[in-house]
């Protein structure tokens, strides 16, 4: 008896064992296949309102609500609460400071979508309010961003035309100029003056058409395309500015457009587009068969940090798309699922998550239905890849290979590495190195340039017998025409 | 005995001239394609009315289009070959040459039969698979060349390339028109019929697979009822 029980408990612990989930994270090679590839982002915490605890250590009695964003500035965490109508702020442990949003009147927020914080200011998309609040450091409302005097938005209450004000997501650049994304704007992104009076709107998608559509469009009547509804353009998602004032833009899937954009000061995309697949997130179709959404990625955040590496968040698979400053992908993570004691499993698992950013050297993402916030920490891996960007970044190209070399020894599969180490191996001079970790690397350019001095150098040592053969043949052909001018004199001599 | 044998096989196996018989390969396979592309519109009627092409050079260049297919996939320089060697498949690779040169006889024989061609199926194929000469030696010389090539000189490598596509057209149209012995206006008219020929025989294939898949259905449920209800 007591054996059966024995081994039923060893197999029941087996079963277990089994069925808990391996997570294997991927990557895309340069051919577009899936590959695996190491882990670089693990989640190591989760805060929500069941552990959310103050400076002192005792439970704080607030209920997360719907969790739309999260930043940080300097040591502090902003989380946007748009059902509990609040802003959180956390400090770098992830404890309970304090909360505003609260007050009365302008100090009151609704149904708040996104929070910027600056030296000066904290700038909060009231979109319930129809409003951009703009509040001081000790919560007290300052001023509001109201609607542009644009024919676009109502001029009054009861104007029939326009449209409401509904600012969904905020960003302000260091020198205090604040762009905003509003419900039903077409026109792009809305940008106003640092008092908040409205200048212009800057960066709109374009409507793309393709060559059938505008086909059929050359053949269609005027009443006929009134029927056919309108073609808008791609509405932004999100956007982020970074240290230098460029405006990181997601926006949402629309077919011919660009998902990820980098515009600069005059709306134009300036992004880098070097890597070996386009910036769309997942490029393979999913399996039908599997748990897994399928469809394409829908990117909800964007966050930039300090030396060009951006990530995006992918709604459809709860994914976290890292891109380097030239456009390659360099890790994936994240993944979304239910399994229900997510407190105990290292697995990073989402339900739909909202925001991520970047936060000294970690990564955080709120989720707006667990209502969590997921703190991910990077392993050596990913470490060590972020390390090798920001000195490829820097230009410190000896530094970068040789991280380089340490990622390979975790990860063979990574060809972002082989195509690093060829780049610098290019710079030193070593041309045909360069020329072999380049063709590993798939990297086209920097195999041209190391294989064009390589070509050169063989060629110095080949030409002088491909001249002297050439010699030889024409000395050759000449003896023997020659040797025929002579016999055929001969005949004719013969003939006379 | 082993002289006996010496003059056995002198006696009875035909003497082969090695030298005559590369100096006939040349000749086949180099000089008579070449002087076909030079001068398409004589050596393409000589082609019917003397006899001059062969049945091996044919089937000859229908093997090196495969093999060039194939070279090309696997030894074409870094720079150009974007192809996943994991992706490739040699039974595909024949098949892709074979089937579009089996359809496209088919096709314009139906064509020229109903329009009043002088050629016959095999004039049709020889001459489709004598055009493969340019495609052929050029898409080889363009492989090699693409292995000592830079970023900047991919243009050689496409040059010859399409140079060989559009060589092949060309001796296609002209040999095409001296086998039916057409005038310019009614090979322009059958090259149209033809491509619409294609069409419809892809769709009759279409059509036909999916018809035999049912069948194949309907006879396989009899079966399983058959077995499940009697035996």
């Amino acid at each position: 008896m007591k054996k059966i029980i024995i081994v039923m408990m060893t197999l029941t612990i087996l079963l277990l064992a089994y069925t808990l989930p391996v997570h294997a994270s991927y990557n895309y090679s340069p051919l577009m296949d899936v590959i695996y590839s190491a882990e670089a982002l693990i989640q190591t915490n989760v805060i929500d309102t069941s552990n959310l605890v103050d400076t002192s250590g005792n439970r704080v009695s607030v209920t997360f609500g719907d969790l739309v964003d999260v930043f940080t500035y300097e040591d502090f965490i902003y989380i946007t609460d748009s059902t509990q109508h609040k802003v959180y702020i956390l400090d770098s442990q992830y404890r309970y400071v304090g909360q505003f949003g609260s007050g009365e009147g302008n100090n009151k927020l609704l149904s708040p979508r996104s929070t910027v914080v600056t030296k000066d200011y904290i700038y909060v998309a009231d979109h319930g309010n129809q409003r951009i609040a703009v509040f001081n450091h000790q919560f007290e409302w300052v001023f509001s961003v109201l609607a542009p005097s644009d024919p676009t938005f109502k001029q009054y209450p009861e104007d029939p035309k326009g449209y409401d004000f509904r600012p969904t997501k905020v960003a302000v650049d260091k020198t205090g100029r604040i762009y905003a994304i509003a419900d039903q704007i077409f026109e792009g992104i809305l940008d106003f003056s640092p008092d908040g009076t409205f200048s212009r709107y800057v960066g709109a998608n374009t409507v793309t058409l393709s060559l059938w559509d505008a086909f059929w469009l050359r053949l269609t009547s005027e009443e006929q395309r009134l029927a056919q509804g309108y073609r808008l353009a791609t509405t932004f998602v999100n956007l982020h500015v970074d240290q230098k004032g460029y405006l990181y833009t997601v926006s949402s899937v629309t077919e011919g457009a660009k998902i990820v954009k980098k515009l600069n000061y005059k709306g134009i995309d300036v992004l880098s587009r070097n890597g070996y697949i386009p910036q769309v997130g997942d490029i393979a179709s999913m399996p039908q068969n599997t748990a897994v959404p399928s469809g394409p990625s829908q990117f909800v955040d964007i966050d930039v940090n300090d030396f060009g590496n951006y990530m995006v968040l992918d709604r459809t698979r709860g994914r976290i798309f890292t891109y380097d400053f030239e456009g390659n992908l360099l890790y994936i993570a994240g993944q979304l699922g239910n399994i229900g004691s997510s407190s105990t499993s290292r697995q990073s698992l989402f339900l739909r998550p909202t925001s991520l950013t970047y936060f000294q050297d970690s990564v955080l993402v709120v989720d707006s239905m667990n209502k969590n916030l997921v703190v991910f920490q990077y392993t050596e891996f990913g470490r060590l890849v972020n390390e090798a960007t920001k000195y490829y970044y820097e230009g410190e190209y000896v530094l970068a290979k040789q991280t380089w070399e340490q990622v390979l020894t975790l990860n063979t599969n990574y060809f972002l590495a082989y195509a690093g180490i060829s780049k610098s191996e290019l710079r030193e001079g070593n041309f045909e190195q360069a020329m072999h970790y380049a063709k590993l690397g798939y990297d086209d350019i920097t195999y041209s340039r190391a294989y064009q001095p390589y070509r050169y150098s063989q060629l110095v040592v080949i030409f002088p017998y491909i001249i002297g053969i050439g010699l030889a043949g024409l000395v050759f052909v000449f003896i023997k025409s020659v040797a025929k001018a002579v016999s055929l004199s001969k005949e004719e001599e013969d003939v006379e | 005995m082993l002289n006996k044998l010496k003059t056995f096989i002198k006696l009875h196996l035909p003497k082969i001239d090695l030298i005559q018989c590369w100096k006939q390969f040349v000749q086949d396979v180099f000089k008579m394609p070449l002087s076909l592309m030079s001068h398409p519109i004589s050596g393409f009627d000589d082609f019917k009315r003397e006899k001059t092409f062969k049945g091996y050079v044919a089937i000859f260049y229908l093997v090196m289009m495969i093999f060039t297919q194939v070279i090309a996939y696997n030894a074409n320089g870094f720079l150009v070959n974007k192809n996943n060697p994991k992706d490739f498949n040699l039974l595909f690779s024949i098949a892709l040459v074979i089937f579009p040169v089996v359809i496209a006889v088919i096709a314009n024989w139906a064509t020229t039969a109903l329009m009043d061609g002088k050629g016959t199926m095999t004039d049709i194929f020889r001459v489709i698979t004598y055009s493969f000469f340019p495609y052929v030696w050029l898409g080889l010389l363009a492989t090699i060349i693409s292995n000592f090539i830079t970023a900047d000189e991919v243009i050689f490598f496409t040059f010859f390339q399409s140079a060989g596509a559009i060589l092949m057209v060309y001796m296609m149209f002209f040999g095409l028109l001296g086998i039916h012995e057409y005038g310019l206006f009614k090979t322009i008219m059958m090259l149209v019929f033809t491509i619409v020929a294609v069409a419809f025989l892809l769709f009759i294939m279409l059509l036909f697979l999916s018809l035999i898949q049912q069948m194949w259905a309907f006879v396989s449920s009899i079966y399983q009822e058959f077995v499940m209800r009697f035996l």
